[in-house]
């Protein structure tokens, strides 16, 4: 123990006495953990813009379909939920003058759409839909198709009742997302739409919540014939893209590191050369290699905590100064699916990116270390006191 | 006692086979100074390393107080260096990033010595070697010959039974290096530790108790007047 806190004392000493070549490789190492902090907190920043445009653009983190009359929104307020958006989908057909397209026509409440989903942005002519009107809101495609714009008037035939209701069209939107811009329009509900069943339920959740386990909860609250899907398994091919952001990230980062070792290690066998006599004087004292291990062990592990350390502060930082203002990407995000919304990202900084960097910075440094002990140990210390 | 027993020694190298030493013997007392004198490549520094255990001689026995010093396990001859052996080299002695006193200290802290002891060793050593206020010092802010003169103190500050002294005032002035000298054998002879000084100096071998000539790797018996 002792023993122990003599070698720590004298590999410190060396730290803050060879004040030059400490700083260089501290700010190696350094450099590396802060940049590699702010770059895995702008992939999360990536992951979360893809998941935040897909999910706010309509769907909600989690799609609530075949509920009954019965159910009400409020029920679907489990832990992690913010906010429940209700639709009515009414299947039927769309006519004006001597157009006939098949829809599925959706009664939403405009107000909370609008607070909640980012549709009422991609509106490309008039407006979205205003409360208990008598307005339709129709994809371009579907205008097209009709040959109506903004202010036209058209029919909806109910493929149930096949009662006909006149609509005023509010306005034409675009999404680029297929699901959209074919096939469905938007009404703003009445009154009467509150028996209709089954409806769909667009649930938002709160910052952090897990769309695993709030699906889970809804499902043991809502038994039955309801479905509950999160975004996760409604979008498998998203859930691939953010995996395979992690994925290349971590391989960034052990790259990086082991580029960083290399030169770590470098840098200590020159300074253990230069100071080779100094090692050849210790072990004439009795000092075996096992301690000059513990030394150098020690000074490398000291340096790459510190740095890495003050890499994770600066990471951090840096990535909470930007984090307001966000990064536009929009140049490398508009014909993106993913990105429909805004190509604005926010680094965020995980436990995971804050932690990565350093663990890999300071276990990579250890490794650094082998080579310089080895080649003290290999070394006869008579040898060594012989040069000069 | 010191017995240095038929040492042999001889190296391999883009010279072909050399014998640096060759069936050294010679003995040393506790409390006496030994000169090992000759000329340059004749084996000084071999011998040295020899008995100080660094160097493995190919024959012979190096027997110091009752050790045979190459029969000891490895882990024992490690400790022998850190508790029998004091070392001081003709120049760069010192750890660069430790201070005279931290330097001084070092090989009681190798050797487990208590706080307070090592305190009272290193004011000790600091005043005989004159450089009571040099503790805080770093080596690079002192001369050559104070240099020596710590490492004098940092050899002898555990207390060991020899003291091997290796051109100890090769790169001094002649007053210093006699300054250096007289330290030297001061302190062997007041704690009564064996010291051998390898030197090509001959006021270092007049002052010395005794003097072992090498020549070629051998012990030279030509009285000095006759070379
Ligand atoms: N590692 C080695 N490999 C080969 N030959 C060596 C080695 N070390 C020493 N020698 C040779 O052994 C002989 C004795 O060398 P040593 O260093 O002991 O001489 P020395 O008396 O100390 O000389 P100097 O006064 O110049 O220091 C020399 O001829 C030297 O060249
Ligand atoms: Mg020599």
């Amino acid at each position: 123990m002792k023993r122990m806190a003599f070698w720590l004392r004298v590999a410190v000493l060396f730290l803050v006495r060879s004040g030059r070549v400490t700083l260089v490789l501290a700010l190696m190492i350094f450099t590396a953990v802060t940049a590699l902090v702010f770059l895995s907190s702008l992939a999360t920043g990536v992951n979360d813009a893809m998941i935040r445009n897909t999910v706010g653009l309509y769907t909600g983190h989690i799609s609530g379909a075949n509920l009954p009359a019965a159910l009400t929104p409020e029920t679907l307020q489990v832990d992690g939920v913010r906010r429940v958006l209700r639709r009515y989908p009414i299947p039927g057909m769309l006519r004006a003058g001597s157009h006939l397209v098949p829809v599925t026509l959706v009664a939403v409440a405009p107000a909370a759409e609008a607070a909640m989903t980012g549709l009422p942005r991609k509106v490309i002519d008039g407006r979205y839909l205003a409360p208990a009107s008598d307005q339709i809101l129709l994809s371009a495609y579907l205008a097209e198709q009709l040959g109506v714009t903004t202010g036209s008037s058209l029919f909806f035939v109910d493929g149930r009742t096949q009662s006909e209701d006149g609509f005023t069209v509010s306005g034409i939107y675009r999404t680029e997302v297929d699901r959209l811009d074919y096939g469905v329009a938007f009404v703003a509900e009445r009154e009467r739409d509150a028996d209709r069943e089954p409806w769909q339920a667009a649930i938002f959740l709160d910052a952090g919540a897990s769309p695993e386990r709030v699906t889970a909860r809804l499902e043991k609250r809502v038994p039955g014939d309801a479905v509950f899907q999160s975004w996760l398994d409604r979008m498998p091919d998203l859930r691939q893209l953010i995996d395979l952001n992690r994925v290349s990230m971590n391989l960034v980062t052990l790259l990086v590191f082991s580029v960083v070792a290399i030169g770590v290690a470098c840098a200590f066998v020159v300074v253990v050369l230069k100071n080779l006599r100094e090692y050849g004087i210790m072990r004439s004292m009795g000092v075996t290699v096992g301690d000059v291990a513990c030394l150098i062990g020690a000074e490398i592990l000291f340096l790459s905590i510190l740095a890495a350390l003050g890499g994770v502060l600066a990471g951090g930082l840096i990535v909470g100064l930007v984090a307001h203002t966000g990064i536009d990407l929009t140049v490398f995000t508009s014909h993106n699916r993913y990105f429909t919304l805004s190509g604005i990202i926010y680094p965020r900084a995980t436990v995971y990116a804050l932690a990565i960097p350093p663990l890999m910075a300071v276990g990579f440094s250890l490794l650094a270390a082998i080579w310089p002990i080895a080649l003290i140990a290999h070394k006869k210390v008579a040898d060594i006191l012989r040069m000069v | 006692m010191l017995d240095v027993i038929h040492i042999t020694k001889s190296y391999r190298s883009g010279r072909g086979h050399l014998k640096a030493l060759d069936q050294v013997s010679f003995t040393a007392a506790p409390g006496q100074a030994v000169a090992v004198a000759g000329r340059s490549g004749s084996g000084k520094t071999t011998l040295l390393h020899c008995i100080a255990g660094l160097e493995v001689p190919d024959e012979g026995r190096i027997v110091c107080h009752g050790k045979d010093i190459f029969q000891l396990p490895e882990k024992e001859r490690q400790q022998w260096l850190r508790t029998g052996v004091g070392i001081v080299f003709q120049s760069g002695n010192l750890l660069s990033y430790l201070t005279v006193s931290d330097n001084i200290a070092f090989p009681l802290q190798l050797g487990g010595w208590p706080r307070g002891d090592i305190v009272r060793r290193v004011d000790e050593l600091l005043q005989r070697i004159a450089l009571p206020h040099a503790g805080g010092a770093l080596p690079h802010e002192l001369s050559g010959g104070e240099l020596q003169r710590v490492a004098v103190a940092r050899a002898m500050a555990h207390r060991p039974r020899m003291v091997l002294a290796d051109e100890p005032t090769a790169s001094l002035d002649t007053a210093t290096a006699a300054e250096v000298v007289k330290l030297l054998m001061g302190v062997c002879r007041q704690e009564n530790t064996i010291l051998l000084m390898s030197t090509h100096d001959q006021a270092v071998m007049a002052a010395a108790d005794r003097t072992v000539s090498l020549m070629d790797g051998r012990i030279d018996n030509t009285p000095p007047g006759n070379r």
